[in-house]
């Protein structure tokens, strides 16, 4: 009994301690120390377990293969067809780009891709990814999937491995343009939907409007796809609050990218961001935050 | 001097069960088992209650590291709580496979509930997501399937670690 009292009291400073501190350098350095041990075991494991499971993947799908790749054909065809428009639209984006003087993402910025390999609580939030400090990957680094959609930022690293909070389950908001109009992207911890909220409205947004990032979000580059609208949504006075869908599946992702954002001083990059920064009006000029802690 | 091994391959098991669970079952959406309490749950069955009291609060303080977004020091208040329960209960889990399943079930839902109440009471509103109905119901079963199947080479290889040394 004495010592279940003692370490029930042990758990509870602990708790307080780290709650207090809100994940400053102590308990910081004491998950990256551990993160350094873990992670390369979790490396390891994924190595082996991935084509296990791969393989265990493709055998429970074979029945449904030939529906699939029927579907696929006919998804082919219709990709197709939109890849011809696409191609139109993205010329006239660039001759507007050009006009205005605008780079949605900068090809020198840092980019660097990374394998998701754990996920320690299956109903957690966080993942953790095989690149860390060692290959630049810093706290608050934003991470995208594949297709270029936001998924979350760097939370925690450690010299080879970093963990990464998808933006639906940070409580800090991220800074948006939708349909001309700047507003606070802002998740609801525990739930996979997010909510558009813009307090400076002019028009009502449309179900399927894009989201994108920002010029004002600090911690995104601006024009990065975040999601979509999934409601028409009318004004309330000069404010909006609409349902948004995130694009990127971050439950499934097998490699993310990391972009080196703010980029360092100096460089063209943050010469970019400081000139478009100022085109936007009406904004506070960064990132919002909904709630204390985290 | 009493011997330190089933001490060492029960936290060696903890950490092989957080890194399978991190890595296999999160490829398993149906499939997810919290191999860290159960570790906890199934030591109880052959290590004295101190001891595994320890155990429980190591394994939890390293899942809670291991997890950016836990406040640190739930799981370990958690698990020590759960193998505390499971240190009184263990005697109810000797009449066979389908009894230790039961049993660490049981366990395992008290262990999902305190992670989600002691989570909300110190600011993790995410224990509280779309997820939560659903951890409720399969993590203890799924526990209470791997129990059945793992308590007796579990409890043999802690059994033959102690003699060993």
């Amino acid at each position: 009994m004495p010592t279940f009292v003692t370490l029930v009291v042990a758990a509870f400073l602990l708790m307080t301690v780290d709650v207090r501190l809100a994940g400053g350098s102590v308990t910081s350095n004491i998950r990256s120390a551990a993160l350094s041990v873990l992670a390369p075991l979790q490396n390891l494991a994924a190595i082996v377990v991935d084509p296990v499971a791969d393989l265990g993947e493709a055998l429970t799908g074979l029945a449904t293969l030939r529906a699939e790749n029927q579907a696929l054909l006919a998804e082919v065809a219709r990709l197709q067809a939109e890849q011809a428009g696409a191609q139109d639209l993205q010329a006239r984006v660039e001759v507007l780009e050009q006009i205005n003087d605008l780079e949605i993402l900068d090809p020198d910025v840092a980019q660097t891709p990374a394998n998701v390999i754990g996920r320690p609580d299956p109903f957690g939030p966080t993942f953790v990814i095989d690149k860390g400090t060692d290959d630049g990957v810093a706290v608050g680094h934003p991470v995208v999937d594949p297709n270029g959609y936001v998924v979350g930022k760097v939370v925690e690293t450690a010299p080879g491995f970093a963990i990464v909070i998808p933006i639906t389950q940070d409580r800090e908001a991220v800074t948006v343009l939708v349909d001309g109009q700047v507003g606070s992207l802002v998740s609801h911890v525990g739930s996979d939907e997010l909510t558009l909220e813009v307090f400076d409205a002019i028009e009502a947004l449309q179900a399927g409007d894009l989201v994108v990032t920002s010029s004002v979000s600090v911690t995104f580059p601006q024009g990065l796809p975040v999601g979509e609208v999934t409601a028409d949504v009318d004004l309330e006075g000069t404010a909006i609050s609409a349902p948004v869908r995130l694009f990127a599946q971050t439950d499934t992702l097998r490699i993310v990218v990391v972009i080196t954002w703010p980029p360092e001083p100096g460089t063209p990059e943050s010469a970019v961001e400081t000139t478009t920064t100022a085109v936007i009006p009406g904004t506070s000029g960064g990132d919002t935050t909904t709630t204390g802690g985290g | 001097m009493r011997s330190s091994r089933p001490v060492l391959i029960t936290l060696g098991l903890a950490v092989f069960g957080l890194i399978l669970q991190a890595t296999l079952f999160r490829r398993f959406t149906w499939l997810v088992p919290d191999l860290v309490v159960l570790v906890v749950i199934l030591a109880t069955l052959s290590l004295r209650a101190e001891v595994a009291l320890v155990i429980g609060f190591l394994a939890g303080a390293l899942f809670d590291v291991s997890l950016a977004s836990s406040v640190l020091g739930l799981r370990a208040l958690v698990y020590t709580v759960v193998a505390y329960l499971a240190v009184r209960t263990r005697q109810r889990a000797d009449s066979g496979p389908l009894a230790v399943g039961i049993w660490a079930g049981l366990l395992s839902l008290v262990s999902v509930a305190l992670v989600v109440v002691v989570g909300v009471l110190f600011g993790q509103s995410a224990e509280l997501g779309d997820a939560m109905l659903r951890r409720f119901i399969e993590v203890p079963i799924t526990n209470a399937v791997c129990a059945a199947l793992l308590a007796i080479p579990v409890t043999r290889l802690l059994q033959s670690g102690g003699r060993r040394a």
